[in-house]
């Protein structure tokens, strides 16, 4: 049924809705389809936390996640070092690995991430706008 | 009657000759010669153990008339002993004595009146063990009867004595005495009675030898050939017991008349009661000192080795008083000294001619007078070359302490005290320099060079004089020089030597290897010196100095001072001479100062007053001279062509102590800035020895201050150049990048007040806060001004770890802003919010962004982070093509009024920036009848991906639009509905939730900077 209501979602590009009684009788009707599909939806995939200290990279571009839910992050092709990278806070639940960019400067700026693969060696996952990132650990 | 007399005459005479002829002819029958002799030559037998031989004994009278006399030929005394000269004591060839006859016919005593010994030859020796060739008598050991005393007859009249060409010879091999004299003539008349004596003694003595042990003291060539070698008339009147008499005339000739000395007065020799005394008045003739040294050469070295002198010199006085072991007599001598030459060159490199001199010297040795010794100098002149000397003063106590006082005038060409100077120094001079000295000293401090306690005064004038030292070389006009010493006063300085003063018209000065030419002008000097001749004491000085004018041209260096006057003194701390205390007040007109054409500086007036405590063991420059000083500038003027201003300094008013640097007031003008400074500033001693850092807390205030050129010049303040350059090589770092450097090891805090500024090409106003520089961080905190569209508040976070890795970060708010200003003031902002431009009215902005730079300020893209937040009320949507288009693809035709105008109740913007994304959280924009919900997500490089949705419409349907490509080639697309629940919480999804949550935190944490000072301007305009 899930398959169902995304293939609707993928090709019915415009949503139209009526007003006063249709629009009632439409909201009944989506309602019972939403509790359907809630009870039907599938449960969000869990991943190791404990895989996730430790640093990683991509290229030039280094993460490194400490155990206590801190870490740090660089580039070296702007000729960065890892003393000087930039921290930040991060916590995951279940697949979403939301990572809060602290500026010294007292703003927050956060980033939430679909996490799709993680293990020993490699760190995988994708942002809301579907940009996948893929990381693999350094030690 | 008178032929009767004539009879009888003629009777008497006749009978007269008849009986002297009966006695002539009686005598001549009696004593004849052979008589005579043999009654000699046995008396001698008698009387005499040597071998003795009177050839002939006559008798005569005519020869002594009236006396009776013998005349002896050829008496021959034998006496051989050791190693004599010759076997013969004594050999006379006429003796001729003189008696009283009638003495010897009535009381048979023998009276002799006359003696007369001709050329005769003595050879005295004796030998080492004191045995004597004169020991000719012989003695009667069986006679005990003691001798009587000896007694003046009643009458003496010996009315000849005369002993003429005597040759001697005396040899005393005990004594080591050699002794020749030939020539030696005595006459002597004596005439006297029981009580007084008068005694005409002529004693001649043509030459002679005398050797004492190996030195020769006289030789036959002592005198010039010719010459008689000693001279002496004396007429002297003497007592019965031959102890005291006059001195009625003495006169001893040396030498001719190379020296004479000629004697007169009372004289009283000691006895068991008294002592010797003498009242006696001396003069010599004309003397020439070259002979007198050369006759007394063989006695004693007048003139030491080396020096050469001569002179005409006459000396006369008097001798009064007693002599006695320890009592001298009082000599009153005056000496004069004509046409005197002296040269010593070991001495002095310079002969001295025309030497004159008179002195009047009197030496009173007498206990019981306390007078001491006086030499008085009345006038003394001498010349060598073109320099002349005068002389005058005295001596007192001249054998004791020397107490000196004297007047020494010269006049002196200067060129030719040329070897007196060291061989790399010359003075020139057309004119004569006057040299006038007076000292007062003693023989202590003679002999010590105890130049402190000598009291010295003098003055020296110089005119149109040049010295030349190595490449240096100095001229002046006119210099006068008046100095003094000062002992056993309490001077300026410890241990004062001398003060001295000094003035000249003007001191010009080359200095040929450093192309420097300088100037002094109307300079005068009060100096007051330590004793520089005492190597314990430390040197110590104190100068006043008051100068007309200085000027220095080096090379392209120009530089002139008016009128420096002040006082300068350093005196050394007893306790420790290495530490050095410093005194100085200084003033000075107009300074300026030229460098080619790359710089050029002026003052008004600089005042410098105040203290140093220089210790040399102290580490760096300031601890070492620990200054204690207040410092005054006026309008000051600095042009570089490093500078695109002119550096204006109108006044500077500072006191620095070791401790803090407490600035009362900094006036600084550089281009259209002004800067005033004041407040304290800590540690630079040990930010100079990198021990510490520069602590400072200061209030600056300006009218107008372009910041752009207050950074460039406080540019890596306090970082060391080379430090710089290394980190430049290793980051690899172009020439042409020149970051700003946050100065090191600085923590100086600026409480600031701008009325207007520039910054990075923004204008702003009523700007203040806080500015920190603290080791390589600088921190704007929460500055807050006020720009022609908005109050502001800005913290700015720069640090310079590295040339290449700067960061900045920035917590910035913009209140009550125009959207058209924000853009036009940060255009960042119209990339971070596409379309923001379209908006018009006012809003609050608020940024907070970091991210590293590079050299030339250009943004390390991974490390960018941001976040923004705007909101607004009231705004009006402006004629926009890109957003009528979005609007009428999701079918909201009519939401444009007919005047184009079009007011946005509300506008709840939250953004972030992360690298090179920019995304925009869901917010709300009421317009009309719609209610349209953005988001969405571009990069810097203009890809969009956004959302547009009205949740609100006057149509029966929702759209949601997809804004997706680079601009400006965007592509639309209808897109599924997302945010319908997102503003109704009760209905939120987990996500939306979560993204409202997100929302909130970044605005939070923008918001939460925001002063309530600058919330209140806020609300208050």
């Amino acid at each position: 049924m899930a398959s169902i209501t995304m293939t609707w979602a993928a090709h019915i590009r415009i949503s139209m809705y009526w007003t006063n009684k249709t629009k009632r009788f439409a909201l009944c009707c989506l309602a019972a389809l939403s509790i359907i599909f809630a009870s039907c939806e599938k449960d969000k995939p869990k991943f190791d936390e404990s895989l996730l200290p430790g640093k990683w990279v991509s290229g030039t571009e280094y993460y490194r996640y400490d155990a206590t839910g801190t870490g740090a992050t660089w580039d070296t092709s702007d000729d960065v070092t890892e003393e000087e990278a930039q921290p930040f806070e991060w916590t995951m639940d279940g697949d979403q690995l939301t990572l809060i960019h602290i500026m010294e400067m007292g703003g927050r700026v956060p980033k939430v991430y679909t996490v799709t693969a993680l293990s020993n060696t490699t760190l995988s996952y994708r942002d809301n706008y579907s940009q996948s990132f893929t990381y693999n650990r350094v030690n | 009657m008178k032929r009767g007399l004539k009879i009888a005459l003629i009777s008497l005479v006749s009978i007269l000759g008849l009986l002297i002829i009966v006695v002539a002819v009686a005598c001549w029958l009696v004593f004849t010669p052979a008589r005579l002799t043999k009654i000699v030559n046995g008396l001698s037998d008698k009387y005499i153990e040597c071998e003795a031989h009177f050839d002939k004994v006559d008798l005569t009278l005519f020869k002594t008339f009236p006396c009776a006399g013998l005349d002896i030929h050829n008496v021959v005394l034998v006496n051989p002993v050791g190693g004599g000269c010759s076997d013969t004591l004594a050999s006379i060839p006429n003796l001729t004595v003189g008696v009283d006859l009638m003495a010897f016919v009535k009381q048979g005593s023998v009276i002799v009146h006359k003696l007369r010994i001709d050329d005769a030859v003595a050879n005295v020796y004796f030998d080492s063990l004191g045995v004597s060739n004169l020991d000719i008598f012989k003695t009667d050991d069986t006679d005990t009867t003691a001798s009587e005393p000896f007694e003046l007859p009643e009458i003496i009249d010996i009315d000849h004595i005369a002993i003429n060409d005597l040759k001697a010879c005396y040899i005393d091999e005990h004594n080591k005495i050699e002794a020749n004299a030939d020539g030696f003539s005595v006459k002597l008349k004596l005439k006297g009675d029981a009580e007084a004596l008068k005694a005409d003694l002529g004693l001649c003595l043509k030459e002679a030898a005398l050797k004492i042990d190996t030195t020769v003291l006289l030789t036959p060539a002592t005198v010039p050939q010719g010459r008689q070698l000693l001279d002496i008339e004396l007429v002297l009147n003497t007592n019965a017991d031959l102890n005291s008499g006059n001195i009625e005339k003495c006169s001893i000739k040396v030498g001719g008349r190379m020296v004479q000395l000629d004697l007169s007065g009372d004289i009283k020799l000691p006895t068991d009661d008294s002592d010797m005394q003498m009242a006696l008045a001396f003069a010599t003739n004309n003397l020439v000192a070259s002979e007198v040294i050369a006759l007394a050469q063989p006695v004693v070295d007048i003139l030491p080795e080396g020096i050469n002198a001569d002179a005409k010199l006459k000396i006369e006085g008097r001798v009064d008083g007693v002599l006695n072991d320890s009592v001298m007599p009082l000599i009153d001598a005056l000496v004069v000294l004509e046409d005197g030459q002296f040269h010593a060159p070991d001495l002095l490199p310079y002969k001295f001619n025309n030497i004159n001199a008179k002195a009047n010297a009197v030496i009173d040795l007498s206990s019981s007078n306390p007078k001491p010794s006086t030499v008085k100098l009345t006038d003394i002149h001498a010349q060598t070359g073109h320099n002349k000397l005068s002389l005058s003063g005295k001596v007192d106590d001249l054998l004791g302490a020397m107490l000196t006082d004297l007047t020494l005038k010269a006049d002196l060409q200067l060129q030719e005290l040329k070897p007196l100077l060291p061989s790399e120094i010359a003075i020139n001079s057309k004119n004569l320099a006057h040299l006038d000295l007076h000292a007062k000293t003693n023989l202590r401090q003679i002999e010590n060079v105890d130049i402190a306690n000598m009291l010295i005064d003098g003055a020296l004038r110089l005119k149109n004089v040049s010295v030349q030292l190595d490449s240096i070389e100095a001229e002046t006009p006119e210099l006068n020089v008046t100095f003094n010493t000062t002992p056993n006063q309490k001077g300026r300085v410890e241990e004062e030597l001398l003060t001295a003063k000094v003035s000249s018209t003007g001191i010009h000065a080359n200095i040929a290897n450093a192309n420097m030419l300088a100037d002094l002008s109307k300079l005068k000097l009060d100096v007051s010196i330590s004793n520089i001749l005492d190597t314990t004491v430390p040197f110590a000085m104190d100068c006043i100095f008051d100068i007309g004018g200085a000027k220095v041209d080096m090379d392209t260096v120009k530089a002139s001072l008016a009128s420096p006057s002040g006082n300068f003194k350093m005196q050394p701390y007893r306790s420790n001479p290495a530490r050095i205390k410093y005194d100085i007040d200084y003033n000075c007109g107009r300074l300026e100062v030229e460098y080619g054409d790359s710089l050029s500086a002026s003052l008004a007036g600089l005042s410098l007053k105040g203290t140093a405590d220089y210790d040399s063991t102290r580490q760096n420059i300031l601890k070492q001279w620990n200054p204690n000083l207040d410092i005054n500038i006026k309008n000051g003027y600095l042009a570089a062509s490093a500078l695109p201003y002119t550096l204006q300094v109108p006044d500077i008013r500072f006191n620095y102590k070791p401790e803090k640097c407490q600035l009362a007031h900094a006036a600084l003008v550089f281009g259209n800035s002004d800067i005033f400074l004041d407040g304290v500033v800590f540690g630079l001693e040990e930010w100079i020895s990198h021990e510490g850092m520069l602590r400072g807390d200061l209030n600056l205030t300006s009218n107008y201050t372009n910041v752009d050129d207050l950074l460039d010049a406080i540019s890596g303040l306090g970082t060391d150049a080379d430090t710089l350059e290394a980190q430049r090589a290793e980051d690899n770092v172009p020439a042409e990048a020149n970051p700003f450097i946050v100065p090191k090891d600085v923590d100086v805090t600026l409480h600031t007040r701008f009325r207007q500024a520039s910054a990075f090409g923004n204008d702003v106003s009523d700007l203040g806060g806080d500015i920190t520089v603290r080791d390589g961080v600088a921190v704007l905190n929460e500055i807050g001004f006020m720009c022609k569209a908005a109050r502001m508040q800005l913290t700015a976070l720069y640090r310079t770890p590295r040339v290449n890795h700067i960061f900045l970060g920035l917590d910035f708010h913009l209140l009550d802003i125009y959207v058209d200003e924000l853009v036009d003031m940060i255009p960042c902002v119209d990339t971070l919010l596409p379309m923001l431009s379209a908006f018009d009215g006012k809003a609050d902005f608020h940024l907070c962004a970091e991210t590293y730079l590079n050299a030339f300020y250009q943004p390390k893209m991974s490390t960018l982070r941001g976040a923004a937040a705007i909101t607004g009320d009231s705004l009006v949507v402006m004629d926009n093509a890109s957003i009528d288009n979005i609007v009428k693809l999701i079918g909201a035709k009519d939401w444009r009024v007919k005047d184009d105008k079009l007011m946005i109740d509300s506008l709840d913007v939250a953004m972030t920036v992360f690298r090179k994304e920019v995304e925009v959280y869901p917010f709300q924009l009421n317009m009309n009848k719609y209610n349209l919900v953005v988001s969405g997500r571009h990069n810097l490089d203009m890809n969009y991906d956004y959302h547009l949705e009205i949740i609100k419409s006057p149509l029966p349907a929702r759209l949601a639009v997809d804004v997706m490509g680079v601009m400006p080639n965007l592509k639309f697309s209808l897109s599924k509905l997302r945010y319908a629940e997102l503003y109704k919480p009760e209905k939120r999804n987990e996500v939306q939730q979560q993204t409202i949550a997100l929302k909130n935190l970044i605005k939070q944490s923008l918001e939460a900077n925001v002063k309530q000072e600058t919330r209140t301007k806020q609300r208050a305009n």
